[in-house]
């Protein structure tokens, strides 16, 4: 007898987590969000079609969750200073953490579609495509928003002496 | 740095960054509440309290 094909949730959990983490910038309400949406997706499940992309669909309903909560909430994104910070410093390189600062004073300033664009495409591997598939809105759109947060971001890099050598 | 002048050496180098700052949490250990979760979506023992308002995803 086959598996109950709603386990494969399961295993895009850790993924969801870390996008959610990334948008909300507290670990506490990203579980939160996370966990919603894993209840939304499993409830909804006969809505999803067997064969097609999961994670993409997945991550709609966690995007989705995300920005109703900042809604009902009225949400003030808290800078991820610390939180990045953490993980760059368990690797040890000073010079990763002190280009972190630089990096994420940057990093605050794109706009959240822009951020989402890049962490999707950039951070969790996703394809434009998928990530388009996310957002609800065409590939153009999220190459334009990966483009620009990318190059702002080497703007602020370069400004900052850490440009990358030539 | 223009626009045009960031290459794409700049753009992978800044993909680099992202990545590597999140990936961390893309291996953390998974919480509790999440097995536990499973394990009650399984076998359909969400309390009604805990399902969310709308089902629509």
């Amino acid at each position: 007898m086959p598996g109950d094909p709603r386990d494969e949730i399961a295993a895009h959990i850790p993924a969801m987590r870390a996008l959610a983490i990334s948008l909300t910038h507290d670990p506490s309400l990203a579980d939160d969000i996370v966990q919603e949406a894993a209840i939304k997706a499993w409830l909804n499940f006969g809505t999803f079609t067997i064969g097609t992309n999961l994670k993409a669909w997945l991550f709609a309903i966690l995007r989705n969750t995300f920005y109703s909560e900042l809604r009902k909430r009225r949400l003030q994104v808290e800078p991820l200073d610390a939180l990045l910070a953490k993980n760059l410093a368990v690797r040890g390189a000073q010079e990763d953490a002190l280009m972190l600062r630089d990096f994420l004073t940057a990093f605050r300033l794109l706009s959240l579609e822009q951020r989402e664009a890049l962490l999707l495409v950039g951070a969790l591997g996703s394809s434009y495509e998928e990530a388009a598939e996310v957002c609800h809105v065409p590939v153009g759109t999220i190459k334009s928003r990966a483009h620009r947060g990318r190059v702002l971001l080497a703007e602020h890099l370069e400004d900052c002496g850490l440009g990358t050598p030539t | 740095m223009s626009r045009e002048k960031a290459s794409q050496k700049d753009f992978d180098r800044i993909d680099d960054i992202v990545r590597r700052a999140y990936e961390g949490f893309l291996n953390e250990e998974l919480p509790d509440r999440f097995i536990v979760l499973l394990e009650k979506l399984r076998n359909d023992e969400l309390p009604e309290n805990e399902r969310p308002l709308k089902d629509d995803p």
